[in-house]
C-alpha cells in the first residue's frame, strides 16, 4: 500500500510542508510514503518529489492525502482521475477579498482554490481539518466525513535549538518590554494593526516598549508598505525583521513579553501555540480558528477590536505581573496538548478514522 | 531586560487567586472605553493611522516607471539610427527620370548633410538620456517623493492636532457652561446677581428704547400716513398679480399693507415695534410682531410673491443685509420680487436732512453695492427708481441767461444740484 501526500507548494518553514513531512516520516513505518508537490523550494529537493514523478500505477488500495491551502491549475483534473482513495487535508484557503485590491493574480488563485475545493469535496472519501473553523467550511460544501485534528507540530525544535547569539545579545540590550508579531507579511495577517497598536502604546503608556515583526515578506508590495508605514510614523521602536531562522525565532520568543496576533483570518495559527510553549502571553482577536486554538489561555478580544483596544489589552498584560504570570501558566498548560507526539497521534488517529481504522491503526505501535 | 517570567520560573510561581481572563477582557473593554471618553484616543486618530498605511500601500512604485524607461532606452539604442533611403527616380514621362535624378542629386546633398547632423545629435542625446535614467534609479534622487510622503504625513498630524484642538474647544465650552451654572448658584450668596443686574441695565441704556411712542416720531420723520399712501400707490399697483402673497417687513403703521388690501393683494406685515403692532389691531390688516429675518425663516421656500422693505435696510448691519437678501431669494416664488427702498447716499442733502434724523439708522446702503449684492444672490431684472427729490425751492437756481458766464454758472449749479439735491430715496426692485 502506498500513502502519498500532495502539496501545491513545498517550502522550508512552511507549516503545511512541515506537517506533511512529519506525517510522511510516521507513515513510512507501515507503508510506502512520499510527499509530492507542484512547486518545490530548492532546499527541499530530495525530501519532496515533483508531481510529474507521481506513480501512475496506483490503485484503490492506495491513499492520496491532498493538502489544500490554495488553488493550482490542473490539480482538480489530476485528483478526479486518481485511482487512489483521496483524503482532503484542509488548512484553509484565505478569502480572496484580502488580495483583490493589489494582487489580483494571487486573488484569482485563491478564488480558484475555493472552486477546486468543491470538486475535491465531491471526489474525496473524507477530510481532516486543522480546526473546527476549517471543518465548518468543508461541511458547508456538503462534505460530511470530517475529522478535526491540529496539524502535526514540532514545538520542541524551538526549545532544543541554540538561540541565535547575535539576536539574544541585541534583545538583551532592549530596555523596555518586547512585543512580538509572527507571521507572513500578508494583508489578512494585518501586521500594520500591530504597528498602530504599538504606536499608541508608545505614545500613551510605554514609550520604551519595542515591537519586533517576524515573518516572510511574501508579498513585496504589502511588505514595503508596512516598512514605509513604520517610517512614516517615525517609530524607531519597531523592527520589521522579515524571515527569521528557528534560532532567531527561539531567541525572540524567549525574550518576548507578549505575542500580539492582529490577524483577521487564521485556519489554525501555529505562532500562538509556539508562544504558549515558550511561556509568552498572547493577545489576539477572535477571527477564524484563533479562539479554538488559543482556548482559555490567551486574551482573545472581539473581532471588532481596533488598534486602541489591542493597545489597552497589551498594556494591561504588561502592567499587571499577576495577569502576565497567569497567562504564561495557562499557555504552558495549553501547549502540552500540542506536543509533537500529541499532534502526530491526533493526525494519525484522524486518518485512521477516515480510513475506517483499517490500515493505519498499527502505526501507533511503531511510534514511541 | 524586562522581568518577564520564563517557563522555568512559572513552575515555581504560586498564584494565590486564580485570575479569570474573561474578567480581564471586560476590564480591558472598560479601560478602552474610558480612554476614548477622556481623549486618550481622539476621534479620527485610528482612522488617520489606517489612512497612512493605505497611502503607503497605494503609493505608486517608482521602480516600475524606471524599469519601463530603461527598456525604452534599450529599445532606442538597439534600433537602427536614421537611415538614408533613396527615393525612386523613375518616371513614365519622356526624360522624366533624368530630370528626377538631376533634382535628387542637388537635393540629396542637402538631405545627406541633415541626416548626418541628426545622427550626430541622436548619438549624443542617447547617452544623456541614459544618465538621466541612471540618476532616477538612484534612490537618493527620489528626495522629492519622500518629501511628498513626509508632507502627507505632516498633513495627517496637523489634522490630528486640529481634532485635538476641536476636542479641547468642546471641553472648554462645556467647562464654560458648567462655570455659568456654578455662577448662577453662587449669585445667591455673593451679590453677583446685583452686579449682573447693573450690567444688564447699562446694556439696556446703550440700546435704543425711547420713552415716547416711536410711531409718533415716524409721523415727523417720514410724514403723516396720508402722504405715504399717495407715495406708494403706484408701487402697490405694480404688485397686483405677483405669484404669491406679499410680506411687508418693517410694516410700521401698515399704510402700504392697506394699499395692498385695497387691491385684494394677499399680504401681511412684520413689525418689531410692539406699540405699532398693537396700534394696527382692528384696522383689517395683519401685522405680526417679529424680527424680519426670523419671520422670513419661518416662511416656506419659494412661497412669496413679493417681499417689501421700505426704509428698513439702513437699520441693518452689513451681515444682516446679506442674510436678508439670500433668505428672501429662497423664500420668493420664481418671478417674485424683492422691493427695497432706502435713503440715497449719493445725495448729500440726505445726510443734512433725512438720514440722521432717525437715530436708529445704522448706515446708508450704496445703490452700486446693493445691485452687486443682489446679482451675486441670483436676482435678475434689477430696476432702480429714484424718488423724493428735494423741492425746487431748495435746489440751487440755474441762471437762464445766454452769456458764457450764465452758462458756466448754470452748469455748475446743475452739477451741485445733482450732487447735493439728488433724490432722497431710491427703490430697487429685483426679480427672482
Amino acid at each position: 500500500m502506498r500513502i502519498s501526500q500532495l502539496l501545491i507548494g513545498a517550502s522550508p518553514g512552511d507549516a503545511v510542508t512541515e506537517a506533511a513531512l512529519r506525517l510522511s516520516d510516521a507513515l513510512s513505518l507501515i507503508a510506502e510514503s512520499e510527499v509530492y508537490a507542484v512547486h518545490i523550494h530548492p532546499a527541499l529537493e530530495g525530501r519532496v518529489t515533483r508531481l510529474a514523478k507521481f506513480p501512475l500505477d496506483g490503485s484503490a488500495d492506495d491513499v492520496l492525502i491532498l493538502h489544500v491551502s490554495i488553488g493550482e491549475p490542473g490539480i482538480a483534473d489530476f485528483v478526479a482521475n486518481c485511482p487512489e482513495r483521496v483524503i482532503l487535508s484542509y488548512h484553509n484557503i484565505t478569502p480572496s477579498s484580502f488580495f483583490e485590491e493589489f494582487d489580483p493574480a494571487f486573488a484569482a488563485r485563491l478564488r480558484a482554490g475555493r472552486w477546486e475545493l468543491k470538486a475535491f469535496a465531491d471526489s474525496a472519501m473524507g477530510a481532516i481539518a486543522d480546526s473546527e473553523f476549517n471543518a465548518a467550511e468543508l461541511k458547508a460544501l456538503g462534505l460530511t466525513d470530517i475529522e478535526v485534528a491540529p496539524p502535526p507540530l514540532n514545538l520542541q525544535r524551538l526549545h532544543d535549538i541554540e538561540p541565535d547569539a547575535h539576536f539574544t545579545d541585541e534583545l538583551a540590550a532592549v530596555e523596555g518590554p518586547l512585543l512580538l508579531t509572527v507571521g507572513q507579511i500578508l494583508p489578512h495577517k494585518r501586521p500594520e494593526l500591530a504597528v498602530d497598536a504599538h504606536h499608541l502604546l508608545n505614545v500613551n503608556y510605554l514609550p520604551k516598549a519595542r515591537l519586533f515583526i517576524a515573518g516572510v515578506f511574501t508579498n513585496p508590495l504589502y511588505s514595503s508598505a508596512l516598512v514605509r508605514h513604520v517610517e512614516s510614523l517615525k517609530l524607531s521602536t519597531v523592527r520589521v525583521l522579515g524571515a527569521v531562522t528557528d534560532a532567531q525565532l527561539s531567541a525572540l520568543y524567549r525574550r518576548a513579553d507578549v505575542l500580539l496576533v492582529p490577524s483577521e483570518h487564521e485556519g489554525f495559527c501555529v505562532p500562538i501555540i509556539e508562544a504558549f510553549s515558550l511561556g509568552v502571553p498572547v493577545v489576539a482577536r477572535g477571527f477564524g480558528a484563533i479562539p479554538e486554538t488559543a482556548g482559555a489561555a490567551a486574551l482573545v478580544l472581539p473581532c471588532s477590536a481596533t488598534a486602541a483596544d489591542l493597545c489597552e489589552a497589551v498594556n494591561r498584560v504588561l502592567s499587571d505581573k499577576a495577569i502576565s504570570l497567569e497567562m504564561t501558566r495557562l499557555g504552558l498548560e495549553r501547549a502540552r496538548l500540542f506536543t509533537a507526539e500529541e499532534t502526530l497521534h491526533g493526525s494519525l488517529a484522524a486518518l485512521a478514522r477516515v480510513l475506517q481504522r483499517e490500515p493505519v491503526l498499527a502505526i501507533s505501535d511503531h511510534l514511541t | 531586560m524586562s522581568g518577564k517570567a520564563r517557563p522555568d520560573d512559572v513552575v515555581s510561581v504560586t498564584v494565590t487567586e486564580p485570575i479569570d481572563l474573561h474578567q480581564v477582557l471586560e476590564e480591558v473593554r472598560v479601560a478602552a472605553a474610558n480612554a476614548r471618553a477622556t481623549g486618550v484616543y481622539p476621534a479620527g486618530l485610528e482612522e488617520s493611522l489606517q489612512s497612512d498605511f493605505a497611502r503607503q500601500l497605494h503609493r505608486p512604485d517608482p521602480r516600475d516607471r524606471i524599469l519601463h524607461l530603461r527598456k525604452e532606452l534599450e529599445r532606442l539604442n538597439s534600433a537602427a539610427h536614421l537611415k538614408q533611403t533613396s527615393a525612386p527616380t523613375t518616371s513614365s514621362l519622356p526624360g522624366g527620370s533624368a530630370a528626377h535624378k538631376a533634382v535628387a542629386k542637388v537635393v540629396g546633398r542637402q538631405i545627406n548633410a541633415l541626416y548626418e547632423q541628426m545622427n550626430e545629435f541622436t548619438g549624443e542625446l542617447l547617452p544623456v538620456i541614459g544618465h538621466v535614467v541612471d540618476g532616477l534609479q538612484d534612490p537618493r534622487s527620489h528626495m522629492h517623493e519622500d518629501l511628498v510622503c513626509e508632507l502627507n504625513s505632516m498633513q495627517d498630524r496637523v489634522a490630528e492636532l486640529q481634532r485635538t484642538l476641536d476636542h479641547l474647544d468642546t471641553s472648554f465650552r462645556d467647562s464654560a457652561s458648567v462655570m455659568a451654572r456654578m455662577l448662577d448658584h453662587l449669585n445667591a450668596f455673593d451679590g453677583l446677581s446685583a452686579r449682573l443686574q447693573r450690567l444688564e441695565e447699562a446694556e439696556r441704556r446703550r440700546g435704543f428704547d425711547p420713552f415716547f411712542d416711536y410711531g409718533d416720531f415716524e409721523d415727523v420723520g417720514r410724514g403723516p400716513t396720508a402722504e405715504m399712501v399717495v407715495e406708494y400707490r403706484e408701487l402697490a399697483d405694480g404688485l397686483v398679480g405677483v405669484p404669491g402673497p406679499v410680506i411687508d417687513i418693517g410694516a410700521g403703521r401698515g399704510e402700504f399693507l392697506q394699499l395692498l388690501a385695497e387691491r385684494d393683494v394677499p399680504s401681511w406685515g412684520i413689525e418689531i415695534d410692539e406699540a405699532l403692532v398693537v396700534k394696527s389691531a382692528g384696522s383689517g390688516i395683519e401685522i405680526r410682531l417679529s424680527d424680519g429675518l426670523e419671520a422670513l425663516r419661518d416662511v416656506p421656500f419659494g412661497s412669496l410673491g413679493a417681499i417689501v422693505m421700505l426704509h428698513v435696510i439702513e437699520h441693518l448691519t452689513p451681515n444682516e443685509l446679506l442674510e436678508l437678501v439670500q433668505l428672501s431669494f429662497d423664500r420668493l416664488a420664481p418671478g417674485g420680487r424683492l422691493v427695497l427702498e432706502t435713503p440715497n447716499p449719493q445725495s448729500l442733502y440726505v445726510f443734512a436732512r433725512a438720514f440722521w434724523l432717525d437715530p436708529t439708522h445704522s448706515k446708508p446702503v450704496h445703490p452700486v453695492y446693493l445691485e452687486f449684492v443682489l446679482r451675486q444672490a441670483g436676482y435678475s431684472h434689477i430696476e432702480f427708481d429714484w424718488t423724493a427729490f428735494p423741492s425746487e425751492d431748495e435746489r440751487l437756481v440755474e441762471p437762464l441767461g445766454d452769456t458764457a458766464l450764465d452758462q458756466v454758472v448754470a452748469e455748475n449749479a446743475r452739477r451741485l444740484n445733482s450732487l447735493v439735491f439728488g433724490a432722497q430715496n431710491y427703490r430697487v426692485t429685483a426679480r427672482r
